[in-house]
């Protein structure tokens, strides 16, 4: 029954998206210092527990671009498999060591397709990394709800399509320190003073493997 | 002087090891922080080996444990821990028993998380350990490598090797309490630290001076972690004595030199007292020796100057009065010694003059028919007391024995010296010959030796009379015609049956009276005249 609900609930939100009867949450991050923070997930967990399960395989990307991985945080639901298409002209051994997700993709060759999909079973952080490449990292956030966003530059994240109700609110960082307060609820999520959850979180210096100086664009993060 | 340039030196070296020892300590630093870094860099990258990663979460506790200790003798670390992120030891080289404890220090891998890497000093089982924290990543930190490496004197004695100085860790509890972790000063001296090194000392800006025992040493203290994480502090000494070493040698140069200058002027002035103290000393000793009749000594002089010289005129003045000595003992033993003492009051010389000399021949009749027939001990004894017996009838009449020719005597008078008796003299020698003869032939007869028979010539005639020979080996003797007629006419002796012939000249030149027989006139050999010759029976009145 309430999975019904929840079901023509989204349906609706689907249909009618301008009606109202869904809402979009939109949070900014910033560091102590006042800073915009990048790359923060924040997620809407309903506090009742229900969550829908996603009526077909989710899947989702990291590509690896100029001996970076792109995204370098990458927010996915439970059960969503990821494929690493490579865009350089060289190969890439992806692997993880995280609880939530050990694995190892050998060297594979530049194009779509040629390395065998990645389904991310358990919640967590799990950290990518290449075998060659030493700096190169990416981070997949596991989260066991649909409803995440990723801040972008201007630190602001929007979660889009959320059914009314009560909800948990929490953002994540991959350098995030424990000290910071991270969850917020409940949050009413109709409610017109509540649709804006901002977060200060305290960041630390990344443990980042330095890429050589000279090396063309990116790969090192804050 | 000395002081003087004592002072300057001492100043000199202080400013010196001043300056030197700030660099020394730079330079320490340096090295100690390149080992740490030089080192963990080679984990560092060890740790990026993704099979080391991968085995980090695949293997069992004890596999984990020889990867951790394989790679510590790879890099050459005194101890490796892995730590895991939740402050657990993973794996360690040394109490392999850690494994799954909490790890020593929490807090050092929270600062290691925060700075991504941290190098420290820590105590562990007593050791102090220069200690670098890095994490394993993939990419993020999975795990923490604490690499460490132990402060002991080996390691500050390979430092001292480039820089030096004297170097010492050291650790000041709040107590003030000194505990010296390693040092490259001698035992005996780092004892001498305790209660000169105090929390005083800390407090002092650039240098102090530390003494040691004997030494000064100029020292520096600074804090071994320029972070100041624990209470150890480097002490760097340079000793005053160590810097002034070239100064000392210098001044150990210079005194070596006066030594020797001294040493050559004592040698010359042993040299001069040889030279003259000593030689003229010799010379007196020799001289008190010669004083006591002592001839018969050499004065090692050698030196090439007047007292060489003076000693050499001593030498042969020694030896001339030896010679002397001797000759005249030897003189004594076939001419009288008033005639030996007569020759030597004389120079004596080469050459000869002319003499009127009255020589005697006299000569055993049928000595070789007697040698033949008697052992030559019996009749060399015989020979013996009749020559002995003679010599000293010549001699007691002023005769002196020319030469023996095996039993035949020949006797000069006259010469050298001369008597206005010589002919006198010959005659009652040749006489007194006779009479003794009988004598000796009663001795013979009672020893079993035959009795003899002597025949005797005498001569007078001018010969030439002196010392012939070479200048080494001298023989007073005559030389003349008169000579041979003197044996000549004791040959005659055979002839005529008579004792003693007499020549012409010698029976003219006769001052006493005798009973003497003309027997004829003979021709003699190598004489163109004919002379007369006389025999010599006996003296007026003694018949
Ligand atoms: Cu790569």
């Amino acid at each position: 029954m309430t999975t019904f609900a929840t079901y023509v609930i989204t349906l609706l939100c689907l249909l009618l998206p301008t009606m109202g009867y869904c809402y979009d949450l939109v949070s900014e991050v910033k560091d102590g210092e006042g800073a915009l923070v990048e790359n923060a997930v924040i997620t809407a967990t309903p506090l009742s527990g229900e969550i829908k399960k996603p009526e077909k395989n989710l899947t989702a990307e990291i590509d690896q671009i100029d001996k970076t991985f792109v995204d370098f945080v990458t927010p996915i639901m439970v059960g969503t498999t990821l494929v690493f298409p490579n865009s350089d002209k060289i190969r890439h051994q992806v692997y993880s060591f995280s609880e939530a997700k050990k694995f190892e993709i050998p060297l594979y060759p530049p194009g779509q397709g040629r390395a065998t999909p990645v389904t991310f079973d358990k919640p967590g952080v799990v950290v990518l990394g290449c075998n060659i490449h030493d700096w190169m990292k990416a981070y997949v956030y596991v989260v066991e709800t649909p409803f995440f966003a990723k801040t972008g530059k201007n630190g602001k994240a929007t979660i889009k399509d959320i059914p009314p109700g009560q909800y948990k609110i929490e953002v994540w960082h991959p350098y995030i320190k424990k000290s910071s307060a991270t969850v917020k609820q409940p949050v009413n999520i109709g409610k017109e003073s509540d649709m804006k959850v901002d977060f200060v979180i305290d960041v630390k210096k990344a443990l980042t493997v330095r890429r050589a100086p000279g090396s063309i664009g990116g790969g090192v993060y804050p | 002087m000395f002081l003087f340039v004592n002072l300057a030196a001492m100043a000199n070296a202080r400013s010196i090891i001043s300056e030197n020892l700030i660099v020394e300590y730079r330079v320490f630093n340096t090295i100690m922080d390149n080992r740490m870094r030089q080192i963990s860099e080679s984990a560092r990258l060890l740790s990026m080996d993704y099979a080391f990663k991968q085995s980090i979460f695949s293997v069992d506790n004890k596999t984990l444990i020889s990867i951790i200790e394989n790679l510590r003798q790879r890099i050459n670390a005194d101890f490796i821990t892995l730590v895991s992120l939740e402050y657990t030891v993973m794996a360690d080289t040394i109490k392999p028993d850690l494994s799954g404890k909490q790890f020593m220090s929490r807090a050092l891998i929270e600062k290691a998380e925060e700075q991504g890497e941290l190098s420290s000093i820590t105590i562990r089982e007593g050791g102090y350990y220069q200690i670098e924290i890095i994490p394993i990543l993939a990419p993020d930190p999975i795990a923490w490598l604490v690499i460490g490496f132990l402060i002991n004197d080996t390691v500050l004695k390979d430092i001292k090797n480039l820089i030096l100085a004297q170097i010492s860790v050291f650790e000041l509890d709040s107590g003030g309490r000194l505990k010296i972790v390693a040092s490259t000063l001698p035992e005996g001296l780092k004892k001498l630290l305790f209660g000169k090194v105090k929390s005083a000392n800390l407090s002092v800006e650039g240098n102090q001076s530390i003494i040691l025992g004997q030494n000064e040493y100029i020292s520096l203290i600074s804090p071994l972690e320029k972070k100041g994480g624990s209470n150890l502090y480097v002490l760097l000494q340079r000793s005053m004595d160590d810097v002034l070493e070239p100064y000392y040698r210098l001044r150990t140069r210079l005194a070596i030199i006066s030594l020797i200058g001294l040493l050559i002027s004592f040698a010359v002035s042993m040299r001069i007292s040889r030279s003259v103290t000593r030689p003229v000393s010799t010379l007196v000793d020799g001289v008190r020796q010669i004083e006591g009749g002592n001839y018969d000594l050499h004065i090692g002089v050698t030196q090439r100057d007047e007292l060489g010289e003076l000693s050499n005129a001593f030498n042969n003045m020694a030896r001339g009065l030896k010679e002397r000595d001797l000759v005249s003992d030897l003189l004594g033993k076939v001419v009288s010694p008033v005639i030996a003492k007569e020759l030597l009051s004389k120079k004596v010389e080469l050459g000869g003059e002319e003499k009127e000399v009255t020589i005697l021949f006299s000569d055993v009749r049928n000595f070789t028919a007697l040698s033949e027939k008697y052992p030559p001990t019996i009749i060399l004894n015989m020979l013996n007391k009749y020559l002995t017996v003679m010599s000293a009838i010549i001699e007691s009449h002023g005769g002196v024995i020319d030469k023996y020719i095996g039993d035949a005597i020949m006797a000069l008078f006259g010469a050298p010296i001369s008597h206005p008796n010589d002919v006198d003299r010959a005659l009652n020698a040749a006489l007194d010959m006779n009479e003794a003869l009988e004598k000796l032939n009663v001795d013979f007869q009672e020893t079993g030796i035959p009795p003899i028979d002597i025949g005797i010539g005498i001569n007078t005639d001018i010969v030439v009379a002196g010392n012939m020979g070479s200048a080494h080996r001298l023989n007073y003797t005559v030389i003349g015609d008169g000579v041979n007629l003197a044996s000549r006419l004791e040959d005659l002796t055979k002839k005529y049956k008579k004792k003693i012939i007499l020549s012409d000249s010698t029976y003219k030149k006769i001052k006493d009276s005798y009973k003497i027989e003309q027997i004829a006139e003979e021709y003699v050999k190598g004489k163109s005249k004919s002379t007369i010759i006389y025999a010599l029976i006996g003296r007026v009145g003694k018949e």
